[in-house]
């Protein structure tokens, strides 16, 4: 069992500071004419997806592949598992096939630190569950930080994160990153979306969007995660609409220099109005432009860094 | 079990049963304590048994095991699961009905009679509620009651509709036979894993909240005031049932209710690593339900401790959490397990016995009493089990080394599964000697079989 990137509380301040840095660097690499360097030549990186994905998945093989790693590709579909393969089995059989790394999405919590107790290589927790997506955490991060142009931190920025939180895994590595890079956090929702007990958690909590809404310096929505709850959570998605939805007027109370973001995939109309999306107030886009560069910058991390090649030398 | 023919003397221990503490000898034989007293004249025919510095008790019996037969012989079965319940000290165990497929008729309770009859020690047999333990139909109780059973349950699910349960009570009253409920609202539950908390709030899991069980632990305390019925609740987990349970008893209420070994040792912080060898239904709860369980052993709200032993494969635990299988095994480690965590909770309170490591009378007693007479009192099996120890009674013996501190380890496991929560753990009090019906059927610690 070798390092892993399982959670945001895996990584001290000075591994999170490294991170960032090296999405820097390689942020710059992805700006050239031919945005590929050899840092990971002859490495082969494995992306294990049973849950289904776009842009995570084509994220980690673009940045993968922009490091010049071998890439192997499993996802669920006509697979062993849809005939019945154990967890430990397939993940055996990958590490077997000769990867080097793998990056893992899995519906059910805990799932990837599982497999990484089994396995030697080191893994890259790309969602498992409603417990951890460090890697969107960390290009949120960045993404932030890009926009206040500050150094690697936070500090009194309030950022609302709104809607979903009990079942979702953005939201948990978020509130642990942005909390320790210095921001504060409020967390909006009806109380069927938030975890039952965080009296231990560094955040603030409020039932009413409209109440916090002029305070906020970041608006962070989440999707409604409808494929994990069964019961009657909401009396209605309009229901919810009505109190949470960020619409143009709401927008138009919060201040004028907040910004928004989301982890996609959006629903247009529940969470956020279709125009906000697309607006000059919106860091979405962004917020997937940063995925490569810091999803290159965590597999260097966990690959070469191992090695004792922390500076990259291109 | 048939009766021992052995001759043996079971000198210098502490003799802990409902009648007192004391010390004396015990002569066994034909599978009957033959005299019980000081001074005892052995001729040397009977095989000496040295018990000095240990407690005697009479055999434990646990109320809440899952043999596994029928259907899931792989994990466990009437044998095995026997062999594992000896070596805890345990000469009866009542196996639970939730098998495939669950004992609901005449023929599956004689058939598993039949295969038990080579086991080492007596098991008895639960049976079901509701037919198939779908909470729809009532099983032929009267019948069951006739080929034997004296507590019927649907153990693993609760009994959901609650004119049905009312029906359960008022059948049950007439044959004179205990209904035992596991308390959990499935609909509260909602198909969760781990107790609804800080733990599962940090790890995004799917949680049952305490009001599962407590809503219906209520229902069933109104049911049984309203029936007069007798109501065991198996498992009891959370501060607010235990509380419900002894203003029950209060009231003169027919209501008896158990507690387990882990819910007593264990929290749901132990699930911070996703470790799920340590989920268990009723999930293991907060540390202040830990304490308000503590607060009601102690209050003697708790007529028993029952394992919940519930052998699982190793695939079925090497899963996720959400995935994982339900539950822990228990027999061996049990009564270590409650006696140690027993001594800590004595020296954390401060009690005036807390500088030393015996336990006063008063206290022994009751914890004895929950691994013996209670429970087989609850069971009606009290003609045979749980003492008292004295002449004319079926030697069913357990002798135990209160002091003695051990580990137990993956290869000391006698059950078919290894799914133990206790491994690494420090459990003080071991089973030296198990007599079954005059049988010696663990010696020194180790199996006679």
């Amino acid at each position: 069992m070798s390092r892993s990137l399982i959670s945001i509380s895996d990584l001290t301040d000075a591994e999170i500071e490294k991170i960032l840095d090296l999405s820097k660097v390689f942020a710059e690499v992805n700006s050239r004419e031919i945005p590929k360097v050899p840092a990971l030549k002859g490495k082969t990186v494995a992306t294990l997806f049973f849950e289904n994905s776009t842009r995570t998945r084509l994220s980690f093989e673009l940045a993968a592949s922009r490091l010049s790693a071998d890439v192997i590709t499993f996802s669920v579909a006509g697979s062993s598992v849809a005939k019945g393969e154990s967890l430990r089995d397939t993940a055996e059989t990958i590490e077997s096939l000769g990867a080097d790394l793998i990056v893992m999405r899995h519906p059910s919590s805990g799932s990837v630190k599982l497999v990484s107790e089994w396995l030697r290589v080191p893994m890259v927790n790309a969602g498992d569950g409603a417990f951890q997506h460090p890697t969107q955490g960390l290009l949120d991060a960045v993404t932030l930080i890009e926009h206040f142009k500050s150094e690697n931190n936070l500090n009194g920025v309030r950022i609302g994160i709104i809607g979903d939180v009990i079942h979702s895994r953005v939201a948990r590595s978020n509130i642990q990153l942005m909390s320790r890079l210095g921001a504060e956090v409020v967390l909006v929702g009806p109380p069927a979306f938030l975890p039952s007990d965080i009296s231990a958690w560094p955040v603030k909590v409020s039932y009413s969007l409209d109440e916090v809404l002029p305070e906020l310096d970041v608006l962070y929505l989440l999707r409604i995660q409808s494929e994990r709850f069964s019961d009657a959570v909401l009396p209605s998605l309009a229901d919810f609409s009505s109190s949470y939805l960020l619409s143009r007027d709401r927008l138009k109370r919060a201040r004028k220099d907040a910004v928004v973001m989301h982890p996609g995939p959006v629903i247009r109309g529940v969470e956020i109005a279709h125009e906000i999306v697309d607006s000059e107030r919106s860091l979405i886009r962004r917020q997937v432009e940063n995925g490569v560069p810091v999803r290159m910058a965590v597999l260097y991390w966990l690959l070469a860094a191992n090695e004792g090649k922390l500076d990259p030398a291109w | 079990m048939v009766a021992g023919k052995g001759k043996f003397v079971i000198r210098g221990g502490k003799v802990v049963d409902q009648l007192g503490v004391r010390q004396a000898d015990l002569l066994v034989d034909q599978g009957q304590i033959v005299f019980s007293g000081t001074n005892v004249d052995a001729s040397s025919d009977f095989e000496q048994i040295d018990a000095s510095g240990c407690v005697v008790a009479p055999g434990f019996v646990d109320l809440h095991c899952h043999l596994r037969e029928p259907g899931q012989a792989g994990s466990e079965t009437i044998i095995s699961g026997s062999e594992a319940g000896v070596l805890g000290g345990y000469t009866a165990l009542l196996a639970m009905p939730n098998t495939n497929p669950p004992v609901d008729s005449v023929e599956i309770v004689q058939y598993l009679s039949s295969k038990s009859k080579d086991a080492a020690l007596d098991v008895y047999f639960s049976a079901a509620i509701t037919k198939g333990r779908s909470g729809e139909s009532l099983t032929e109780m009267s019948k069951l009651h006739q080929a034997g059973v004296r507590i019927f349950t649907d153990d693993g699910n609760g009994v959901q509709d609650p004119q049905l349960m009312r029906r359960a009570l008022e059948y049950s009253k007439g044959l004179g036979v205990t209904l035992a409920q596991h308390c959990e609202d499935l609909k509260l539950s909602n198909g969760g894993s781990i107790n609804e908390g800080s733990v599962s709030s940090l790890l995004g899991i799917r949680a049952i909240p305490n009001a599962a069980e407590d809503v219906m632990v209520a229902r069933d305390i109104e049911l049984v005031r309203m029936t007069g019925a007798k109501l065991h609740f198996l498992h009891v987990s959370t501060s607010r049932s235990a509380q419900m349970v002894a203003q029950a008893k209060m009231d003169g209420l027919a209501i008896t209710a158990e507690v387990t070994p882990h819910h007593l040792n264990f929290t749901d912080a132990r699930l911070m690593d996703f470790n799920p060898i340590f989920k268990v239904n009723p999930p293991l709860r907060s540390e202040n339900d830990r304490r308000g369980l503590w607060k009601a052993y102690f209050e003697e709200v708790f007529d028993a401790v029952a394992t919940d032993h519930a052998p699982h494969p190793k695939s079925s635990k090497e899963a996720t959490l959400d995935q994982a299988s339900f539950g822990m095994i228990g027999l061996q480690a049990a009564f270590g397990a409650v006696n140690s965590e027993l001594y800590r909770q004595l020296c954390q309170a401060g009690s005036e016995n807390s500088t030393e490591t015996v336990l006063t009378d008063q206290q022994l007693l009751q914890l004895i009493g929950m691994f013996t007479w209670k429970p087989a009192k609850i069971a009606q099996i009290d003609s045979r089990h749980g003492g008292p120890l004295v002449k004319g009674r079926p030697a069913n013996i357990t002798i135990v080394n209160m002091e003695h501190k051990w580990q137990l380890g993956e290869g000391d496991i006698r059950s078919l599964s290894v799914n133990s929560p206790y491994f690494d753990h420090q459990l003080m009090g071991k089973v030296a000697f198990t007599f079954v019906n005059g049988n010696l059927a663990v010696k020194e610690g180790e199996l006679c079989r």
